[in-house]
């Protein structure tokens, strides 16, 4: 087993361009072969060769045979495109000490986005952080890479999260068919963020959302008077925390269970990311169960052609 | 008990601290901002019981721990016996002034400066411990005794003991002297001028001290002067009037002059009787006088002590002197129109004698005039400033380590004990909305 950083010390790093470099490499030894890969490179027709073209797509067999020069060709050439949708809403920025489930979810952005790029393929991001959104379209290179880390690093959540400005949104910039992978904490508007993901991905784009949820969330670790704040909505309520904690408790377990459940009927990738678990391993696992079950996420690309 | 810093005490403004925390702390709910309250149900705080028996206890321990630290930096001081006595009786720095203003005569004819010297050791003798420095310029030395009092402990003093000539002292030389020390100005009061004069050659100077100049005047020679009274005595006696009179221009080489007729009358002076028969009462204040001034002479007085009296010496008027068996001396009465004098004294001892000679020098003092004391006072510094720069000692010095006393250590103990008994009960009262409570183990989902 490769010695894997820990969520705290990879959150803490302030550098998050370094921080995503040192998740992949800490990962790279799980994965094998590209997550993503599998749509774009599919053989169509030979076309002879003419200068300039890639000597890579020479096709050699045919030259010994033939001795004739003829480029082979592919329906798509161009690489795959990535969608990073991150939710930037105040809620995210829980626990406000210690490692947030905004900055566990930029390490994360971060660290797929080094990945997607480092295989030569798109990524592009929308980040919605109260009334600002940020779009970044999707592009490969790495000095789109470096913007593209730079621009999730200087984002501070703020305001609520709206799932069809998110989710809808970030497929529409997608002008391909793609992968949109949604980091949120999907506490907002359940229904309607289910609806959207359900709608994006029976158009044939690979969707998955990534729930990424602190400990301390889910734990209510209060007792006594409380006076709670809404992080979105600035509600304040006086509340009796130890009285409520058993049933809060209960609630945030069944809220955790509707996510995945309706993920799973929707054909929607799920994993649920706790901001204390090293983001190195979460990433694998998540990318690692993708690779096991590729029906899963071929199955919307299946239902739309 | 005393208390060595006082000011101490207004760190009691601190009680107010854990009454607050009392009153109010437990009404105030911890905030917690929290991702979403949809989650939530609604729990209204039960009302909490108030003050719980613990909680009063653990405010009287809080508001100890102050008392106790405030008590303890207010440096008391158990006084017993041989301590209050260190701690009530002063340190004196004395300054006696020296100038020369000073060798002014005080009314018992004593120099100022005598008498300054007999006020500051007997201040220094009830003092517990003390300096006396004599100085030309008591103001200019304040400073350096305000230093010294500043290295004592206990009840402080500075006393100054001057004539407060104008110029001595000024407002200003004080405001070194440290707030605690006391201040006290002690006057000796001057009534006459030095005894000031000296013989020259061909003449006498006599010297005059002014608050800023000395004043000499001369006589070129002593028998410029007449005698300002007339000696009446029998004829035969020519001779003893003579040696009288040059011994009185000895003892007042230069007599000034009177307007007045002032006769001496000696016994056995042919027209004694008649003109002791024609006098009439002193009516008139300047020979009043007179009459005390000779009264207080002490020349007179003590010539007179030991007089032999003339027998059957008779005598009109108010006796002005007797002898040690109180036998009149001499008597002064008022002249009329008869008698062709203002002031009559008439002696009941014989022309020549010590007595006799003291008498007409006396006289001779006495009518002429003098100069009022008023204006030979130099300007002083008056009485209401003096009043209004003295103030006792307030508060003692900084205790000096081997009288320092320990006592305040006793309240850091106290202080110190019920802290402990603070953390005790706040152990022990049951806990809440703890901030760091173990997380409630929740179901990881994979």
């Amino acid at each position: 087993m490769t010695s894997v950083l820990s969520a705290d010390v990879i959150t803490a790093i302030d550098d998050l361009e370094l921080a995503a470099r040192l998740v992949v490499e800490g990962m790279r030894a799980g994965s094998h072969r590209s997550p993503f890969h599998g749509y774009s490179s599919e053989f169509q027709e030979h076309r002879p060769y003419r200068v300039g073209d890639d000597l890579k797509y020479l096709d050699w067999k045919l030259l010994a045979r033939t001795d004739r020069l003829y480029t082979r060709q592919f329906r798509e050439t161009t690489s795959m495109s990535v969608m990073l949708v991150m939710d930037g809403s105040a809620s995210m920025a829980f626990p406000e000490i210690g490692t947030s489930k905004w900055r566990y979810a930029a390490v994360l952005a971060a660290s797929l986005a080094h990945l997607v790029v480092s295989q030569g393929d798109a990524v592009g991001l929308l980040a919605i952080a109260g009334d600002r959104m940020t779009y970044l379209p999707a592009r490969g290179g790495r000095p789109h890479l470096h913007s593209l880390i730079g621009t999730i690093g200087r984002l501070e959540p703020s305001g609520s999260w709206s799932p069809a400005r998110g989710i809808a949104r970030g497929a529409e910039l997608l002008k391909r068919r793609g992968v949109v992978l949604v980091l949120s904490d999907f506490q907002d508007a359940e229904d309607e963020t289910h609806r959207e993901l359900r709608r994006v991905a029976s158009h044939g784009h690979d969707v998955a959302m990534l729930q990424v949820i602190a400990p301390g969330e889910a734990g209510f670790p209060y007792a006594g008077d409380v006076e709670f704040e809404d992080m979105e909505t600035r509600e304040r309520r006086l509340i009796d925390a130890g009285a409520v904690a058993g049933d809060y408790r209960r609630a945030f377990q069944e809220f955790l269970n509707r996510s995945r459940e309706s993920a799973l009927r929707d054909h929607v990738d799920y994993a649920l990311m706790w901001t204390d678990t090293p983001p190195g391993r979460a990433l694998r696992d998540f990318l690692m169960r993708r690779e096991a079950k590729p029906e899963a996420h071929h199955a919307g690309s299946r239902e739309a052609s | 008990m005393s208390w060595l810093n006082p000011a101490a005490f207004g760190g009691l403004l601190a009680l107010a601290v854990p009454i607050l925390v009392h009153l109010f702390g437990r009404r105030l709910a911890r905030r917690a901002r929290f991702p979403s309250l949809r989650l939530l149900r609604d729990a209204r705080p039960r009302p909490a019981t108030r003050s719980r028996p613990s909680d009063v206890l653990l405010l009287v321990v809080r508001c100890a721990v102050i008392l106790a630290a405030v008590l303890a930096l207010a440096q008391p001081m158990w006084l017993d016996s041989e301590r209050a006595r260190t701690a009530l009786i002063p340190v004196r720095a004395i300054l006696v002034d020296t100038s020369p203003s000073m060798r002014r005569l005080t009314s018992d004819s004593t120099s100022a400066l005598q008498r300054a010297r007999a006020l500051g050791q007997r201040m220094l003798d009830s003092a517990r411990e003390g300096i006396i420095v004599e100085t030309l310029q008591p103001g200019a030395s304040v400073a350096g005794a305000a230093s010294w009092l500043q290295a004592h402990s206990g009840v402080r003093e500075l006393v100054i003991i001057s004539d407060f000539q104008a110029g001595a002292l000024v407002d200003g030389q004080l405001a070194s002297v440290a707030q605690g020390i006391g201040i006290r100005l002690v006057k000796v009061s001057v009534s006459s001028v030095a005894p000031g004069s000296a013989e020259a050659s061909g003449g006498i100077v006599r010297l005059g001290l002014q608050p800023n100049r000395t004043d000499a005047t001369w006589a070129t020679s002593p028998e410029d002067t007449t005698l300002p009274i007339v000696v009446l005595a029998p004829a035969e006696d020519a001779g003893l009037v003579q040696a009288s009179v040059a011994a009185v221009r000895a003892i007042a080489p230069r007599p000034g002059s009177s307007a007045r007729k002032v006769a001496v009358v000696f016994p056995r002076y042919s027209g004694r009787r008649e003109l002791a028969a024609g006098v009439a009462a002193l009516n008139s204040p300047w020979q009043g006088d007179r009459l005390m001034a000779l009264g207080r002479d002490r020349l007179l007085t003590d010539a007179a002590a030991s007089a032999r009296v003339t027998p059957s010496c008779d005598h009109a008027g108010v006796a002005i002197a007797h002898n040690a068996s109180g036998e009149v001396v001499a008597t002064m009465a008022g002249g009329s129109s008869a008698t062709d004098y203002d002031v009559l004294v008439f002696a009941c001892v014989e022309v020549g004698t010590v007595a006799g000679t003291a008498l007409l020098a006396s006289v001779v003092a006495a009518v002429q005039t003098a100069p009022s004391l008023q204006e030979l006072e130099p300007v002083v510094v008056p009485d209401e400033a003096l009043r209004g720069w003295e103030r006792p000692a307030s508060e003692p010095g900084p205790r000096v380590t081997e009288d320092t006393s320990p006592d305040g250590r006793w309240f850091w103990l106290v202080a110190i004990a019920f802290l402990l008994a603070e953390e005790w009960l706040r152990r022990r009262a049951p806990r809440r909305a703890p901030l760091t409570a173990t997380e409630a183990p929740h179901e990881r989902v994979a």
